[in-house]
């Protein structure tokens, strides 16, 4: 299935608008987790403001970009396992959305705290846990951004097999045999 | 950006050299953190953590 011009080119901005505000979005949450550690009572402000982010900014920002980048890639000619830079990528996604699934639990339950709970000491690991998480899913996501500037070329056996494989058997050669030029 | 050439189709597929630095990289960091985990130096981390129906085994009385 192909879309015209228009079609990828308005995916194309929803996706990089999504994906770019997902590191936005997740470089916040890392600065307030990071003020969390403190220990102080500034712990009462930023981690329900971190509970806001993640559910009405970071949760609907990663499902939309992990979303689209499928539905673009199914629509292009770039595919969604032919090149290993988008089957990277669609894997570093999933596997953030995968973390972000799992740490929601954590964020919600550091939001309802009763006022001076942060003072003590008994929540430090799951305080270094948010600021390990955030932090490591940014690297994720800068990584995946670099994979979609760059488009390191590279073709996966099932890329290689479905532009090189009828060639060689029949050793023809046609104008599909170049990759994809947009997207 | 254009990726692949003719003279590709005479050859046989090979994993660029790329993707075998990011996997050996990949396959470093989640030894890494295994390790850390199964010696216990990050403390009670570790995904197995989120499984259950109390997310976090630290207590919320002062």
């Amino acid at each position: 299935m192909r879309a015209g011009p228009a079609i990828r080119r308005l995916l194309l901005l929803t996706h990089i608008s999504t994906s770019v505000g997902l590191v936005g979005a997740v470089t916040g949450f890392l600065v307030l987790a990071m003020a969390g550690l403190s220990g102080s009572t500034v712990g009462q402000t930023v981690y329900p403001a971190m509970d806001l982010i993640t559910q009405y900014v970071i949760v609907p920002l990663a499902l939309v970009t992990l979303a689209l980048g499928v539905l673009q890639s199914l629509i292009t000619p770039w595919g969604l396992i032919r090149h290993y830079w988008v089957l990277i990528k669609l894997v570093l996604t999933i596997f953030v959305v995968v973390v972000l699934w799992l740490q929601l639990g954590n964020i919600r339950l550091l939001a309802g705290l009763p006022p001076g709970a942060f003072l003590g000491s008994e929540w430090v690991t799951t305080k270094f846990s948010m600021v390990l998480h955030s932090g490591g899913g940014l690297v994720v996501l800068l990584g995946a951004t670099v994979l979609s500037v760059y488009k390191p070329a590279g073709l996966t056996r099932y890329g290689w097999n479905r532009r090189y494989g009828h060639a060689v058997a029949s050793d023809l050669s046609g104008p599909d045999r170049e990759g994809p030029e947009s997207a | 950006m254009v990726h692949g050439n003719r003279k590709a189709a005479g050859q046989p597929h090979a994993t660029p050299r790329w993707v075998k630095v990011l996997g050996i990289s990949a396959i470093a960091v989640v030894a890494l953190a295994g390790l850390v985990m199964v010696t216990g130096i990050g403390g009670s981390h570790g995904p197995w953590r989120h499984m259950s129906a109390a997310p976090v085994q630290e207590s919320t009385q002062q």
